[in-house]
Protein backbone atom coordinates (compact mmCIF):
# COMPACT_ATOMS: atom_id res chain seq x y z
CA UNK A 1 0.00 0.00 0.00
CA UNK A 2 1.20 3.72 -1.17
CA UNK A 3 0.84 5.50 2.39
CA UNK A 4 2.76 7.91 4.23
CA UNK A 5 3.36 5.84 7.13
CA UNK A 6 4.61 3.23 4.58
CA UNK A 7 6.30 5.31 2.55
CA UNK A 8 8.23 8.17 5.29
CA UNK A 9 7.55 7.48 8.79
CA UNK A 10 7.44 3.40 9.49
CA UNK A 11 11.27 3.47 7.29
CA UNK A 12 12.73 6.30 9.18
CA UNK A 13 11.43 4.53 12.40
CA UNK A 14 13.06 1.26 11.34
CA UNK A 15 16.05 3.56 10.88
CA UNK A 16 16.17 4.79 14.47
CA UNK A 17 15.30 1.39 15.98
CA UNK A 18 17.49 -0.79 14.01
CA UNK A 19 20.54 1.55 13.24
CA UNK A 20 20.36 3.97 16.41
CA UNK A 21 24.12 4.48 16.52
CA UNK A 22 24.60 5.16 12.55
CA UNK A 23 25.24 8.19 11.70
CA UNK A 24 21.95 10.15 10.57
CA UNK A 25 23.21 13.60 9.57
CA UNK A 26 26.56 15.56 9.25
CA UNK A 27 26.02 19.18 9.77
CA UNK A 28 28.55 22.07 9.15
CA UNK A 29 31.10 19.56 10.20
CA UNK A 30 29.42 17.25 13.14
CA UNK A 31 28.09 14.02 13.30
CA UNK A 32 24.26 13.27 14.69
CA UNK A 33 23.34 9.43 14.95
CA UNK A 34 19.72 8.45 14.56
CA UNK A 35 19.78 8.11 18.51
CA UNK A 36 20.66 11.50 18.61
CA UNK A 37 17.97 12.89 15.89
CA UNK A 38 15.36 10.56 17.67
CA UNK A 39 15.76 12.29 20.81
CA UNK A 40 15.32 16.28 19.32
CA UNK A 41 12.20 14.69 17.57
CA UNK A 42 10.79 13.27 21.24
CA UNK A 43 11.57 16.71 22.94
CA UNK A 44 9.83 18.89 19.65
CA UNK A 45 6.77 16.53 19.81
CA UNK A 46 6.57 17.60 23.35
CA UNK A 47 6.49 21.51 22.42
CA UNK A 48 3.70 20.73 19.97
CA UNK A 49 1.61 18.69 21.62
CA UNK A 50 1.70 21.71 24.33
CA UNK A 51 1.01 24.79 22.25
CA UNK A 52 -2.39 26.66 22.99
CA UNK A 53 -3.51 27.04 20.06
CA UNK A 54 -2.46 24.05 17.82
CA UNK A 55 -2.90 24.77 14.56
CA UNK A 56 -2.98 22.31 11.94
CA UNK A 57 0.07 23.88 9.74
CA UNK A 58 2.93 25.45 11.97
CA UNK A 59 6.02 28.09 11.13
CA UNK A 60 9.24 25.97 10.72
CA UNK A 61 12.03 28.89 10.78
CA UNK A 62 14.73 27.18 8.81
CA UNK A 63 18.42 26.64 9.86
CA UNK A 64 21.02 24.01 8.99
CA UNK A 65 21.02 22.23 12.13
CA UNK A 66 19.44 19.10 13.76
CA UNK A 67 16.95 20.47 15.39
CA UNK A 68 14.88 22.22 12.09
CA UNK A 69 15.22 18.01 10.63
CA UNK A 70 13.63 16.75 13.95
CA UNK A 71 11.15 19.61 13.84
CA UNK A 72 9.77 18.24 10.42
CA UNK A 73 9.14 14.85 11.74
CA UNK A 74 7.75 15.66 14.93
CA UNK A 75 5.35 17.93 12.99
CA UNK A 76 4.73 14.67 10.88
CA UNK A 77 4.24 12.45 13.64
CA UNK A 78 1.67 14.77 14.96
CA UNK A 79 -0.12 14.65 12.13
CA UNK A 80 0.54 18.35 11.25
CA UNK A 81 1.87 20.28 8.69
CA UNK A 82 5.02 22.52 8.02
CA UNK A 83 5.51 26.14 6.28
CA UNK A 84 9.23 27.04 5.41
CA UNK A 85 9.90 30.14 6.98
CA UNK A 86 13.61 31.29 5.72
CA UNK A 87 15.16 33.98 8.31
CA UNK A 88 16.94 35.44 5.31
CA UNK A 89 13.97 36.44 3.36
CA UNK A 90 12.39 40.32 3.85
CA UNK A 91 10.50 40.59 6.81
CA UNK A 92 7.53 41.46 4.77
CA UNK A 93 7.65 38.47 3.09
CA UNK A 94 7.70 35.96 5.99
CA UNK A 95 4.61 38.32 7.40
CA UNK A 96 2.79 38.39 4.27
CA UNK A 97 2.86 33.85 4.36
CA UNK A 98 2.05 33.96 7.93
CA UNK A 99 -1.01 35.85 7.25
CA UNK A 100 -1.90 33.82 4.63
CA UNK A 101 -1.98 30.44 5.88
CA UNK A 102 -2.91 31.81 9.54
CA UNK A 103 0.04 30.36 11.51
CA UNK A 104 0.43 31.86 15.01
CA UNK A 105 3.38 28.69 16.02
CA UNK A 106 6.75 28.96 14.78
CA UNK A 107 8.99 26.50 15.22
CA UNK A 108 12.55 28.27 15.53
CA UNK A 109 15.70 26.30 16.51
CA UNK A 110 14.09 24.15 19.06
CA UNK A 111 15.98 23.36 21.48
CA UNK A 112 12.95 22.14 24.14
CA UNK A 113 15.00 19.55 26.78
CA UNK A 114 14.38 15.85 26.24
CA UNK A 115 12.63 14.05 28.50
CA UNK A 116 11.78 10.61 27.13
CA UNK A 117 11.10 8.85 24.15
CA UNK A 118 7.83 9.87 22.06
CA UNK A 119 8.74 7.84 18.89
CA UNK A 120 5.95 5.97 18.42
CA UNK A 121 1.47 6.89 19.28
CA UNK A 122 1.67 8.61 15.99
CA UNK A 123 -1.74 10.94 15.50
CA UNK A 124 -4.10 9.68 13.14
CA UNK A 125 -3.78 11.55 9.74
CA UNK A 126 -5.66 11.19 6.54
CA UNK A 127 -4.33 10.94 3.72
CA UNK A 128 -5.51 14.31 2.29
CA UNK A 129 -3.92 16.61 5.25
CA UNK A 130 -1.26 18.04 4.07
CA UNK A 131 2.70 17.75 4.86
CA UNK A 132 3.46 21.35 4.25
CA UNK A 133 3.57 24.12 1.78
CA UNK A 134 6.00 26.01 -0.59
CA UNK A 135 5.57 29.35 -1.17
CA UNK A 136 6.52 30.46 -5.06
CA UNK A 137 7.03 33.41 -6.43
CA UNK A 138 3.88 35.10 -7.50
CA UNK A 139 3.22 37.26 -10.62
CA UNK A 140 1.18 39.51 -8.48
CA UNK A 141 4.09 40.53 -6.15
CA UNK A 142 2.12 38.03 -3.10
CA UNK A 143 3.89 34.88 -3.15
CA UNK A 144 1.75 31.65 -3.87
CA UNK A 145 1.42 28.86 -1.57
CA UNK A 146 1.84 25.10 -3.24
CA UNK A 147 -0.11 22.60 -1.06
CA UNK A 148 1.59 19.29 -0.61
CA UNK A 149 -0.30 16.49 0.92
CA UNK A 150 0.75 13.86 2.87
CA UNK A 151 -0.98 11.26 -0.69
CA UNK A 152 1.87 13.38 -2.62
CA UNK A 153 4.55 12.76 -0.71
CA UNK A 154 4.01 9.00 -0.44
CA UNK A 155 3.03 8.69 -4.13
CA UNK A 156 6.50 10.64 -4.62
CA UNK A 157 8.38 8.33 -2.77
CA UNK A 158 7.03 5.13 -4.19
CA UNK A 159 7.82 6.96 -7.83
CA UNK A 160 11.44 7.48 -6.91
CA UNK A 161 12.28 3.62 -6.02
CA UNK A 162 10.63 2.69 -9.07
CA UNK A 163 13.62 4.84 -10.64
CA UNK A 164 15.50 1.92 -9.61
CA UNK A 165 18.28 3.84 -7.83
CA UNK A 166 19.66 2.19 -4.46
CA UNK A 167 20.42 3.59 -0.77
CA UNK A 168 21.74 1.90 1.52
CA UNK A 169 22.65 2.31 5.07
CA UNK A 170 26.12 2.39 4.11
CA UNK A 171 25.40 5.40 1.91
CA UNK A 172 26.83 8.99 2.37
CA UNK A 173 23.99 11.36 0.84
CA UNK A 174 24.74 15.02 0.29
CA UNK A 175 21.77 17.39 0.76
CA UNK A 176 22.86 20.71 -0.71
CA UNK A 177 19.38 22.34 -1.40
CA UNK A 178 17.64 25.14 0.64
CA UNK A 179 14.69 23.85 2.50
CA UNK A 180 12.37 26.23 1.08
CA UNK A 181 13.22 24.28 -2.18
CA UNK A 182 11.64 21.05 -2.49
CA UNK A 183 15.04 19.24 -3.34
CA UNK A 184 15.60 19.55 0.06
CA UNK A 185 12.18 16.78 0.71
CA UNK A 186 14.20 14.21 -1.99
CA UNK A 187 17.89 14.48 -0.49
CA UNK A 188 16.67 13.85 3.17
CA UNK A 189 13.92 11.40 2.92
CA UNK A 190 16.15 9.30 0.54
CA UNK A 191 19.03 9.28 3.20
CA UNK A 192 16.50 8.46 5.99
CA UNK A 193 13.85 6.51 5.07
CA UNK A 194 17.04 3.95 4.05
CA UNK A 195 19.01 4.77 7.31
CA UNK A 196 22.03 6.49 5.49
CA UNK A 197 23.14 9.49 6.71
CA UNK A 198 22.99 12.82 4.86
CA UNK A 199 25.40 15.37 4.59
CA UNK A 200 24.15 19.03 4.34
CA UNK A 201 25.43 22.53 3.27
CA UNK A 202 25.61 24.93 6.03
CA UNK A 203 23.77 28.35 4.89
CA UNK A 204 26.47 31.40 4.54
CA UNK A 205 28.58 28.98 2.49
CA UNK A 206 29.03 29.11 -1.34
CA UNK A 207 27.48 25.72 -2.11
CA UNK A 208 28.74 24.29 -4.83
CA UNK A 209 32.17 25.34 -3.21
CA UNK A 210 31.15 23.03 -0.03
CA UNK A 211 29.48 20.32 -2.03
CA UNK A 212 32.27 19.72 -4.20
CA UNK A 213 34.55 19.48 -1.04
CA UNK A 214 32.22 16.98 0.65
CA UNK A 215 31.99 14.85 -2.66
CA UNK A 216 35.86 15.13 -2.76
CA UNK A 217 36.45 14.92 0.95
CA UNK A 218 33.95 12.84 3.00
CA UNK A 219 33.45 10.79 -0.24
CA UNK A 220 29.64 11.19 -0.61
CA UNK A 221 27.86 8.75 -3.04
CA UNK A 222 24.78 10.29 -3.84
CA UNK A 223 23.33 13.33 -4.24
CA UNK A 224 21.00 15.90 -6.27
CA UNK A 225 22.57 18.90 -8.02
CA UNK A 226 21.50 21.74 -9.99
CA UNK A 227 23.58 21.86 -13.43
CA UNK A 228 24.81 25.41 -12.59
CA UNK A 229 26.63 24.16 -9.98
CA UNK A 230 28.42 21.87 -12.01
CA UNK A 231 29.13 24.62 -14.63
CA UNK A 232 30.81 26.89 -11.46
CA UNK A 233 33.41 23.77 -10.90
CA UNK A 234 33.87 22.96 -14.95
CA UNK A 235 37.27 25.03 -14.91
CA UNK A 236 38.34 22.55 -12.22
CA UNK A 237 37.21 19.66 -13.20
CA UNK A 238 40.73 18.01 -14.55
CA UNK A 239 41.84 17.55 -10.92
CA UNK A 240 37.83 16.76 -9.27
CA UNK A 241 37.58 13.07 -8.17
CA UNK A 242 34.01 12.61 -7.83
CA UNK A 243 34.68 8.52 -8.61
CA UNK A 244 33.19 7.73 -4.85
CA UNK A 245 29.45 9.02 -6.18
CA UNK A 246 27.60 6.24 -7.61
CA UNK A 247 24.55 7.67 -8.37
CA UNK A 248 24.01 11.66 -9.57
CA UNK A 249 20.33 13.64 -10.22
CA UNK A 250 20.62 16.91 -12.00
CA UNK A 251 17.63 18.92 -11.45
CA UNK A 252 16.21 22.35 -11.23
CA UNK A 253 17.53 23.69 -14.10
CA UNK A 254 17.64 22.53 -17.72
CA UNK A 255 20.69 20.39 -17.85
CA UNK A 256 23.37 20.87 -20.95
CA UNK A 257 24.42 17.68 -22.72
CA UNK A 258 28.14 19.12 -22.84
CA UNK A 259 28.60 19.61 -19.15
CA UNK A 260 27.17 15.90 -18.39
CA UNK A 261 29.70 14.67 -21.16
CA UNK A 262 32.60 16.37 -19.07
CA UNK A 263 31.12 15.86 -15.80
CA UNK A 264 31.32 11.77 -16.60
CA UNK A 265 35.26 12.35 -16.83
CA UNK A 266 34.82 13.43 -12.80
CA UNK A 267 32.03 10.97 -11.72
CA UNK A 268 33.83 8.36 -12.82
CA UNK A 269 31.65 5.38 -11.20
CA UNK A 270 28.12 7.67 -11.20
CA UNK A 271 25.21 7.07 -12.90
CA UNK A 272 23.79 10.05 -13.97
CA UNK A 273 19.81 11.13 -14.28
CA UNK A 274 17.89 14.18 -15.68
CA UNK A 275 15.10 14.52 -13.53
CA UNK A 276 12.54 17.24 -13.61
CA UNK A 277 9.36 18.23 -12.25
CA UNK A 278 7.47 21.57 -11.00
CA UNK A 279 6.65 21.58 -7.16
CA UNK A 280 3.05 21.47 -7.86
CA UNK A 281 3.81 17.60 -9.24
CA UNK A 282 5.75 17.05 -5.63
CA UNK A 283 9.68 17.27 -6.37
CA UNK A 284 9.54 15.11 -9.91
CA UNK A 285 7.31 13.69 -12.60
CA UNK A 286 9.58 12.60 -15.51
CA UNK A 287 13.48 11.49 -15.38
CA UNK A 288 16.20 10.36 -17.82
CA UNK A 289 18.83 8.43 -17.29
CA UNK A 290 21.98 9.15 -18.90
CA UNK A 291 24.12 6.19 -20.74
CA UNK A 292 27.86 6.57 -20.83
CA UNK A 293 29.76 6.72 -23.97
CA UNK A 294 26.60 7.22 -26.75
CA UNK A 295 24.90 10.06 -27.59
CA UNK A 296 22.36 10.96 -25.44
CA UNK A 297 18.74 12.41 -26.49
CA UNK A 298 18.51 16.12 -26.77
CA UNK A 299 17.62 19.12 -27.99
CA UNK A 300 19.68 22.26 -28.37
CA UNK A 301 22.47 21.04 -26.23
CA UNK A 302 19.91 20.03 -23.63
CA UNK A 303 19.47 16.23 -22.22
CA UNK A 304 15.82 15.29 -22.23
CA UNK A 305 13.46 15.25 -19.40
CA UNK A 306 12.27 11.54 -20.14
CA UNK A 307 9.60 9.45 -19.41
CA UNK A 308 6.84 9.92 -16.29
CA UNK A 309 7.78 8.42 -13.02
CA UNK A 310 5.70 5.80 -11.80
CA UNK A 311 2.72 7.65 -10.50
CA UNK A 312 2.20 10.52 -12.85
CA UNK A 313 -0.04 10.61 -16.24
CA UNK A 314 1.70 13.07 -18.67
CA UNK A 315 -0.20 14.87 -21.73
CA UNK A 316 1.10 17.39 -24.04
CA UNK A 317 -2.01 19.66 -25.35
CA UNK A 318 -2.12 22.54 -27.76
CA UNK A 319 -3.43 25.79 -26.81
CA UNK A 320 -7.10 24.93 -27.61
CA UNK A 321 -6.58 21.81 -24.97
CA UNK A 322 -6.30 19.00 -27.61
CA UNK A 323 -3.70 16.39 -27.52
CA UNK A 324 -0.26 17.05 -30.10
CA UNK A 325 0.63 14.87 -32.74
CA UNK A 326 3.52 13.49 -33.48
CA UNK A 327 6.29 15.50 -32.60
CA UNK A 328 4.36 18.96 -32.41
CA UNK A 329 5.13 21.03 -29.31
CA UNK A 330 2.65 21.73 -26.77
CA UNK A 331 2.46 22.43 -23.10
CA UNK A 332 3.16 19.59 -21.15
CA UNK A 333 0.25 18.49 -18.59
CA UNK A 334 0.82 16.52 -15.37
CA UNK A 335 -1.43 14.08 -13.59
CA UNK A 336 -1.54 11.93 -10.85
CA UNK A 337 -1.41 11.07 -6.94
CA UNK A 338 2.15 13.64 -6.89
CA UNK A 339 -0.42 16.74 -8.03
CA UNK A 340 -1.13 18.97 -5.32
CA UNK A 341 -4.91 19.77 -4.10
CA UNK A 342 -3.98 23.34 -5.61
CA UNK A 343 -2.79 26.77 -4.20
CA UNK A 344 -3.17 27.83 -0.48
CA UNK A 345 -6.72 29.83 -0.80
CA UNK A 346 -6.58 31.15 -4.42
CA UNK A 347 -8.97 30.02 -6.34
CA UNK A 348 -8.55 32.64 -9.30
CA UNK A 349 -5.43 30.86 -9.86
CA UNK A 350 -6.38 27.20 -9.22
CA UNK A 351 -8.70 27.44 -11.79
CA UNK A 352 -6.12 28.59 -14.15
CA UNK A 353 -3.57 26.06 -13.49
CA UNK A 354 -5.32 23.10 -13.15
CA UNK A 355 -8.27 21.31 -15.57
CA UNK A 356 -10.24 17.90 -15.64
CA UNK A 357 -9.91 16.14 -18.86
CA UNK A 358 -11.52 12.49 -19.32
CA UNK A 359 -12.25 12.75 -16.08
CA UNK A 360 -8.48 12.92 -14.77
CA UNK A 361 -7.53 16.31 -13.35
CA UNK A 362 -4.24 17.51 -15.08
CA UNK A 363 -1.75 20.00 -14.15
CA UNK A 364 -0.47 22.82 -16.81
CA UNK A 365 3.56 23.34 -16.24
CA UNK A 366 4.01 25.95 -18.60
CA UNK A 367 6.93 24.00 -20.24
CA UNK A 368 6.96 23.79 -24.21
CA UNK A 369 7.40 20.21 -24.51
CA UNK A 370 7.17 17.23 -27.88
CA UNK A 371 7.13 13.70 -27.15
CA UNK A 372 10.06 12.27 -29.05
CA UNK A 373 9.76 8.74 -30.79
CA UNK A 374 11.10 7.10 -28.13
CA UNK A 375 8.45 8.31 -25.70
CA UNK A 376 10.91 10.65 -24.43
CA UNK A 377 9.64 13.63 -23.75
CA UNK A 378 11.80 17.03 -24.94
CA UNK A 379 12.17 20.24 -23.07
CA UNK A 380 11.87 23.42 -25.41
CA UNK A 381 11.38 26.49 -22.82
CA UNK A 382 8.81 27.96 -20.71
CA UNK A 383 5.75 29.41 -22.51
CA UNK A 384 5.10 31.89 -20.03
CA UNK A 385 7.38 34.31 -18.02
CA UNK A 386 8.91 32.27 -15.68
CA UNK A 387 12.87 31.50 -15.20
CA UNK A 388 14.94 29.13 -12.94
CA UNK A 389 17.53 30.68 -10.82
CA UNK A 390 20.26 28.40 -8.98
CA UNK A 391 17.53 25.91 -9.19
CA UNK A 392 14.79 28.83 -7.38
CA UNK A 393 11.49 29.01 -9.71
CA UNK A 394 11.14 32.90 -10.13
CA UNK A 395 7.76 34.84 -11.69
CA UNK A 396 9.20 37.84 -13.79
CA UNK A 397 6.21 39.81 -13.48
CA UNK A 398 6.87 39.61 -9.45
CA UNK A 399 10.16 41.69 -10.09
CA UNK A 400 8.72 43.91 -12.37
CA UNK A 401 5.30 44.11 -9.90
CA UNK A 402 8.14 45.44 -7.43
CA UNK A 403 10.25 47.47 -9.34
CA UNK A 404 7.27 49.27 -11.29
CA UNK A 405 5.57 49.92 -7.83
CA UNK A 406 9.02 51.76 -6.89
CA UNK A 407 8.79 53.72 -8.94
CA UNK A 408 5.29 54.28 -8.51
CA UNK A 409 3.86 52.84 -11.84
CA UNK A 410 5.41 55.67 -13.92
CA UNK A 411 8.06 54.26 -15.38
CA UNK A 412 7.78 50.70 -17.54
CA UNK A 413 10.02 48.24 -16.35
CA UNK A 414 10.64 44.65 -17.93
CA UNK A 415 12.63 41.89 -16.49
CA UNK A 416 14.75 39.46 -18.59
CA UNK A 417 16.08 35.98 -17.83
CA UNK A 418 19.06 35.56 -20.14
CA UNK A 419 22.15 33.38 -20.62
CA UNK A 420 25.45 34.46 -19.15
CA UNK A 421 28.66 33.59 -21.03
CA UNK A 422 28.92 30.19 -18.80
CA UNK A 423 25.71 29.74 -19.68
CA UNK A 424 24.12 30.69 -16.50
CA UNK A 425 20.52 32.05 -16.10
CA UNK A 426 20.96 35.80 -14.95
CA UNK A 427 18.31 38.24 -14.33
CA UNK A 428 18.26 41.76 -15.77
CA UNK A 429 15.89 44.73 -15.30
CA UNK A 430 15.05 47.13 -18.10
CA UNK A 431 13.31 50.03 -16.76
CA UNK A 432 12.71 53.00 -19.39
CA UNK A 433 13.88 56.24 -18.25
CA UNK A 434 17.21 57.72 -18.47
CA UNK A 435 20.48 56.35 -16.48
CA UNK A 436 20.24 57.24 -13.24
CA UNK A 437 21.94 55.96 -9.59
CA UNK A 438 20.49 51.95 -9.15
CA UNK A 439 21.06 51.79 -5.38
CA UNK A 440 18.20 52.95 -4.08
CA UNK A 441 15.84 50.79 -6.70
CA UNK A 442 18.33 47.92 -5.70
CA UNK A 443 17.67 48.46 -1.70
CA UNK A 444 13.86 48.54 -2.39
CA UNK A 445 13.97 44.82 -4.55
CA UNK A 446 15.92 43.73 -1.55
CA UNK A 447 13.62 44.40 1.10
CA UNK A 448 10.43 42.75 -0.97
CA UNK A 449 12.37 39.69 -2.21
CA UNK A 450 15.25 36.82 -1.55
CA UNK A 451 18.77 36.82 -2.90
CA UNK A 452 18.16 35.14 -5.56
CA UNK A 453 15.33 37.33 -7.52
CA UNK A 454 17.08 39.95 -7.61
CA UNK A 455 18.39 41.28 -10.82
CA UNK A 456 22.06 41.32 -11.86
CA UNK A 457 21.92 43.88 -14.08
CA UNK A 458 19.81 47.03 -14.28
CA UNK A 459 20.09 49.13 -17.65
CA UNK A 460 18.00 52.40 -18.38
CA UNK A 461 16.55 52.68 -21.81
CA UNK A 462 15.14 56.16 -22.72
CA UNK A 463 12.30 54.45 -24.91
CA UNK A 464 11.25 50.87 -24.80
CA UNK A 465 11.52 48.89 -28.51
CA UNK A 466 7.99 47.85 -29.50
CA UNK A 467 6.57 45.13 -31.95
CA UNK A 468 4.15 44.72 -34.49
CA UNK A 469 1.35 44.50 -31.88
CA UNK A 470 2.41 47.60 -30.30
CA UNK A 471 3.74 45.82 -27.50
CA UNK A 472 7.39 46.05 -25.59
CA UNK A 473 9.70 43.89 -27.72
CA UNK A 474 11.59 41.83 -25.28
CA UNK A 475 13.26 40.18 -28.11
CA UNK A 476 14.95 43.72 -28.94
CA UNK A 477 15.71 44.34 -25.65
CA UNK A 478 17.49 40.74 -25.03
CA UNK A 479 19.78 41.60 -27.95
CA UNK A 480 20.95 44.55 -25.83
CA UNK A 481 22.25 41.72 -23.27
CA UNK A 482 24.77 40.00 -25.58
CA UNK B 1 52.76 41.04 -3.68
CA UNK B 2 52.91 41.88 -0.14
CA UNK B 3 48.91 42.02 1.73
CA UNK B 4 48.28 45.81 1.59
CA UNK B 5 49.26 45.84 -2.19
CA UNK B 6 46.93 42.85 -3.10
CA UNK B 7 44.04 44.65 -0.62
CA UNK B 8 44.52 47.59 -3.08
CA UNK B 9 44.35 45.79 -6.04
CA UNK B 10 41.73 43.59 -4.98
CA UNK B 11 38.79 46.32 -3.37
CA UNK B 12 37.81 47.79 -7.10
CA UNK B 13 37.40 43.74 -8.12
CA UNK B 14 35.68 43.13 -4.53
CA UNK B 15 33.42 46.69 -4.72
CA UNK B 16 32.70 45.99 -8.45
CA UNK B 17 31.56 42.21 -8.25
CA UNK B 18 29.66 42.51 -5.13
CA UNK B 19 28.42 46.04 -6.21
CA UNK B 20 29.35 47.53 -2.81
CA UNK B 21 31.00 50.66 -3.75
CA UNK B 22 32.56 51.11 -0.08
CA UNK B 23 33.16 47.80 0.60
CA UNK B 24 36.43 47.74 2.79
CA UNK B 25 38.05 44.28 2.78
CA UNK B 26 38.55 42.31 5.79
CA UNK B 27 39.44 38.79 6.66
CA UNK B 28 36.14 37.97 8.37
CA UNK B 29 34.26 39.14 4.63
CA UNK B 30 32.24 36.23 3.58
CA UNK B 31 29.10 34.31 2.32
CA UNK B 32 27.55 34.51 5.71
CA UNK B 33 27.66 38.40 5.66
CA UNK B 34 27.89 39.93 2.06
CA UNK B 35 24.63 40.19 0.30
CA UNK B 36 25.98 39.47 -2.88
CA UNK B 37 27.89 37.00 -2.13
CA UNK B 38 26.92 34.35 -3.92
CA UNK B 39 27.49 31.18 -6.05
CA UNK B 40 27.42 33.18 -9.27
CA UNK B 41 29.39 36.26 -7.96
CA UNK B 42 32.07 34.21 -6.51
CA UNK B 43 32.93 32.44 -9.15
CA UNK B 44 32.99 36.01 -11.02
CA UNK B 45 35.12 37.28 -8.56
CA UNK B 46 37.85 33.94 -9.09
CA UNK B 47 37.94 34.54 -12.67
CA UNK B 48 38.95 38.58 -12.17
CA UNK B 49 41.15 37.42 -9.46
CA UNK B 50 42.79 34.90 -12.00
CA UNK B 51 42.97 37.61 -15.05
CA UNK B 52 43.89 40.45 -12.71
CA UNK B 53 46.93 38.81 -10.68
CA UNK B 54 47.90 36.69 -13.54
CA UNK B 55 47.76 32.77 -11.87
CA UNK B 56 45.37 30.02 -12.00
CA UNK B 57 43.52 28.55 -8.44
CA UNK B 58 43.93 24.93 -8.05
CA UNK B 59 40.72 22.96 -7.50
CA UNK B 60 41.92 22.11 -3.84
CA UNK B 61 42.35 26.22 -2.99
CA UNK B 62 38.79 27.03 -4.22
CA UNK B 63 37.37 24.67 -2.12
CA UNK B 64 39.16 26.51 0.97
CA UNK B 65 38.01 30.16 -0.10
CA UNK B 66 35.94 30.39 2.66
CA UNK B 67 36.32 34.30 3.68
CA UNK B 68 38.39 37.21 1.99
CA UNK B 69 41.41 36.51 4.41
CA UNK B 70 41.55 32.98 2.62
CA UNK B 71 41.49 34.47 -0.65
CA UNK B 72 44.04 37.11 0.16
CA UNK B 73 46.37 34.57 1.35
CA UNK B 74 45.92 32.33 -1.62
CA UNK B 75 46.37 35.40 -3.80
CA UNK B 76 49.85 35.89 -1.32
CA UNK B 77 50.66 32.28 -2.03
CA UNK B 78 50.56 32.58 -5.67
CA UNK B 79 52.15 36.55 -6.27
CA UNK B 80 55.04 35.71 -3.97
CA UNK B 81 55.94 31.74 -5.40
Amino acid sequence: MIDFKSQILTPVFSSIENRASNNAFFIDGTYYTYRQFAERVSAIRDVIRAAAQNEHIWGLSLHDDLNTYASIFALWMEGKAYVPLHPSWPEERIASIKEQVGCSNVLDACDAPYTGDLLDDWAEASEDDLAYILFTSGSTGVPKGVQLTRRNIAAFMDSFWKTGIDITPEDRCMQVFDLTFDVSVQSYLVALTRGACVYTVPYGQVKYLYAASLIQELHITFGAMAPSMLTYLRPYFEEFDASSMKACILTAEACPVDLMEAWYGCAKNTEIYDFYGPTEATIYCTYYKLTRGVENLSLNGIISIGKPLANVQAIIIREDGSLVEGQEKGELCVAGDQVTPGYWKNEEKNSSSFFVRDGVRYYHTGDLCYWHESGNIMYSGRIDQQAKIQGFRVELGEIEHHARTFYQNERRVIAIAFQNEKNLTEIALFVEAQQEDTKPLVEYLRSKMPHYMIPTRILFEPSFPLNKSEKVDRNELKKKLQ
Amino acid sequence: MNRNEIIEKLTPIARQIFADEVMVLNDDLSAANVANWTSLSFMQFLTEIENQFGFKFKMMEILKLQNMGAVINAIENHTNA
